[in-house]
């Protein structure tokens, strides 16, 4: 098996890189061990996860909502972007949307390099541009049962800032 | 004439109460004119127009881009991922 990786790099299933949007809980372990080849001296991994408090309110879950084909078409971007900057030997970006529980993960990136400034710098970078580029929304479902789609700019909830 | 459809997300599509708008236009539109006629058209998301990107195709797309008969536009209000 550990000659297999060396020689089905090009391979779907053995290929070290991989972008998804799914809708169910993410693997992180799963993801770390996808990214982990031979030569990497580093791997970094990020999470996002929800947060039950943000600014002093309590949010109850997160449900996020995406345009699916252009973010899977902006998270291939990324990845290609990101491969051209640093010798990136491993990348996992995975995107999950629907309802999303407090301490449960809704974005993962996961860099593996031979060294560890670039799997540091390519990661912060992948995980910041995904925050600007890629079109995927999150609502917030606060404990006072109210909803609030999230769209920085215009103030904290939309539909008050449009009469 | 010819019709435009534009995809909604979020905010504007829970506030239209649809994922898409329709509405006819002259053949050459610019996202410039899509932007002004989708406000007059859902006024209560005039705001969030304003501030929102347009993308043609999956690729965001500038105020001047002229849309041709078989493009998918879509409303990009500002983006929250992660």
């Amino acid at each position: 098996m550990v000659q297999a990786v060396f020689v089905s790099v090009g391979s779907l299933s053995r290929s070290p890189f991989m972008i998804d949007i799914v809708d169910s809980p993410i693997d992180s372990a799963a993801l770390v061990a996808k990214v982990t080849v031979a030569e990497a001296g580093a791997v970094v991994l990020f999470l996002g996860t929800t947060r039950s408090v943000t600014h002093g309110r309590e949010t109850t879950s997160l449900d996020y909502e995406c345009y699916p084909e252009m973010a899977r078409a902006k998270l291939a971007e990324l990845e290609s972007l990101a491969r051209e900057r640093w010798p990136i030997l491993g990348l996992a970006l995975i995107h999950r949307i629907g309802k999303v529980m407090p301490t449960e993960a809704s974005v993962a990136v996961a860099v593996s390099t031979a060294h560890r400034d670039a799997a540091f710098e390519a990661g912060k970078w992948l995980i910041d541009t995904l925050k600007e580029e890629v079109p995927i929304w999150k609502r917030e479902n606060w404990a006072d049962g109210t909803t609030e789609w999230v769209h920085p700019g215009i103030g904290p909830n939309p539909k008050n800032g449009l009469g | 004439m010819s019709t435009i459809r534009v995809r909604l997300f979020a905010a504007a599509k829970e506030t239209a109460g649809r994922p898409t708008i329709e509405f006819s236009a002259e053949s050459a539109t610019s996202i410039a004119d899509i932007r002004s006629r989708l406000s007059n058209e859902l006024p209560a998301l005039a705001g969030l127009i304003a501030i929102s990107r347009f993308a043609v195709n999956d690729r965001y797309v500038s105020d001047a881009y002229s849309v041709s008969a078989n493009d998918e536009i879509a409303l990009i209000p500002p983006v929250s991922g992660g």
